[in-house]
């Protein structure tokens, strides 16, 4: 499919507004909130207030040196033995003057990966920029790590903490709490590592001081013009300007003016090119994993289960002790028109029950088969798809059943017939 | 900005604006507040946009400021109650699977920049991105749709 081809698909992915979010969407646009400045200064009075609070900590000396150790068990919130018996705790400690750094542990499923740390300032006036990249070895072909969510500093992107956005106090406790992050591990061609090989990691942490003074700007409402010229004018009076919490547009921005690389410049170019910054620490964790295939894939595809009246052939099915990928589609037997496909009666919604290995189950509930047009043959047929993280450890089994609410009680009413049970092995 | 303006620009944003909900929102309730916090918030500040060519992506990026707001409050488990009140809208809807299987950081961008069409550079601003970071995207969005570079665009992302 060519580009101009996915724009005129795309041009009714979503539809018009419903009407009750356009009515609630017009109310607005006639009916203004009234003093809303009340709240801004109450947020900026807690924020002065923990402010003293924390400088009177620092002046006693009594910054606080105890953090949690912050694993994997409880980024994700699992405790089943099977993801217990994948964390793979690392404990390295690196320290530099600016911070203590613990990487605590790690999970790894084959494609999924997540990793917890604790990193603690020195002292509560300091600030870091914090880029990080996870590279991989395998078979001696490299894999990179992306990224799918994080809990603290931007380990997406790359980030100041504390992040001086709008909400940045909020994250004061997260730094006692911990942080970590996730994300899929595939090559170029969004393929995972083979099974049963060894893998050799890298997390690579470069450390980036500021030299300049940091100007926080939480105003949403200012044109992108206005903020580029906030941006220079920031950057040759030698101030670091983030803009609702978002450091690297100014990075951008001044790199643009001053347009010094014909090359795609590095990171350390990048940051260090306007003055603003400098290289502080680069920190390399590096460690081996190797795994066994728990994870389920090609022997699932085609694999045909009876539910209602109809049968559901999977497509592709991932089911590891972290995460549960699947897709399928019904099959009616026999060819049916556009007409008769959208005649079809299924249920709203499905729950999806996961067994595990230990007898434990988890109930997930999902919007029910919809039609989709095949991206091959371009026919149109009912498809299911969906990705969870079910706390179960191994999962042996999962039950698709559908449902739909009472309008009135809202009640849920189970579809009795639309039911199948697909064994994992 | 004169109000009658503002009204008329922001009337003229709002399935645009819409679909970026829709794009981070999976429950239509969740979509409705955030429509109507993002209007809240637009008047706000509307004295502060200067330049009114720049009106759509900075609406925009009150949006999806205001919908990862709705999204951090929301839990990971949506209840029923959170999902899709009514059936996913016939479309060319091939690809609409893969699209909403996609996470939001490659959606979002494949959203703005092929359904809304807004240039790269105003994909980065109202995604506070990298241009490169939004070129990889969608990249990345393109090689899981199966999509090829349209000839005359390739050069441009």
């Amino acid at each position: 499919m060519k580009e101009k081809e996915l724009r005129d698909k795309m041009s009714g992915l979503y539809g018009g507004v419903p009407a009750d979010t356009h009515a609630a969407f017009e109310h607005a646009l006639t009916h203004h909130r009234e003093e809303t400045t009340q709240p801004v200064r109450v947020r900026k009075m807690r924020v002065a207030l923990l402010l003293v609070a924390l400088m009177a900590l620092l002046a006693t000396g009594a910054y606080a040196v105890y953090c949690y150790r912050y694993s994997v068990t409880d980024y994700r919130g699992s405790s089943s033995q099977a993801f217990l018996d994948h964390v793979i705790a690392l404990d390295e400690t690196y320290e530099n003057d600016l911070f203590n750094m613990t990487v605590n542990d790690l999970v790894f499923d084959g494609e999924t990966f997540a990793v917890t740390l604790n990193i603690l300032r020195h002292s509560e006036d300091i600030v870091y920029y914090l880029h990080t990249t996870v590279t991989a070895v395998c078979d001696g072909k490299e894999y990179r790590l992306d990224p799918e969510g994080s809990r603290g500093p931007d380990f997406i992107a790359g980030g100041l903490w504390p992040s001086f956005g709008r909400y940045y106090t909020d994250y004061l406790q997260a730094e006692q709490e911990g942080f970590g992050f996730e994300g899929v591990l595939w090559d170029w061609d969004m393929n995972p590592p083979p099974a049963g090989k060894p893998i050799d990691w890298t997390i690579t942490f470069k450390v980036f001081r500021p030299l300049w003074e940091i100007v926080a700007d939480n105003d949403i409402s200012i044109s992108y013009e206005e903020r580029d010229r906030r941006t220079l004018e920031a950057w040759r009076n030698k101030q670091i300007l983030v803009f609702c919490g978002d450091v690297n547009g100014y990075i951008m921005t001044v790199n643009n003016k001053l347009n010094l690389y014909e090359h795609f410049p590095s990171v350390e170019e990048e940051m260090t090119v306007a003055g603003a910054f400098e290289l502080a620490d680069i920190i390399t964790v590096c460690f081996t994993t190797s795994f066994d295939d728990d994870v389920v894939k090609e022997e699932m595809a085609g694999q045909r289960y009876k539910i209602g009246e109809y049968t559901a052939v999977i497509d592709e099915l991932t089911a590891s002790f972290q995460r549960v990928h699947a897709q399928m589609h019904l099959d009616f037997g026999r060819e049916m028109t556009r007409e008769e496909l959208e005649a079809v009666e299924l249920p709203p919604f499905i729950s999806v029950t996961f067994t595990g290995d230990e007898g434990s189950q988890c109930t997930e509930r999902i919007s029910s088969f919809s039609l989709r047009g095949d991206p091959d043959s371009g026919e149109a047929q009912y498809t299911l798809w969906f990705s969870l993280f079910p706390d179960v450890g191994n999962i042996t089994s999962m039950t698709l059943q559908g449902f739909e609410r009472d309008p009135d009680t809202g009640e849920y009413m189970d579809w009795e017939d639309f039911q199948c049970i697909i064994d994992i092995p | 900005m004169d109000e009658q303006v503002w009204l008329a620009r922001m009337r003229e944003a709002e399935e645009s604006l819409y679909h970026v909900a829709c794009a981070i929102l999976t429950s239509e309730t969740d979509r409705r507040d955030a429509m109507q916090e993002t209007a809240l918030r637009a008047w706000e500040h509307r004295r502060s946009l200067r330049n009114e060519a720049y009106f759509k992506t900075w609406a925009t990026r009150i949006a999806i400021n205001v919908c990862r707001d709705i999204m951090r409050k929301n839990r990971r488990v949506m209840p029923v109650e959170g999902l899709p009140e009514r059936p996913a809208p016939e479309l060319p809807s091939e690809l609409h699977l893969t699209i909403e299987g996609l996470p939001e950081r490659l959606r979002l961008p494949l959203v703005l920049y092929y359904l809304e069409g807004f240039s790269v550079e105003e994909t980065a601003r109202a995604l506070g991105l990298p241009e490169g970071t939004v070129k990889f995207r969608l990249h990345q969005a393109r090689k899981a749709l199966r999509v090829e570079l349209d000839g005359e665009e390739a050069h441009a992302v």
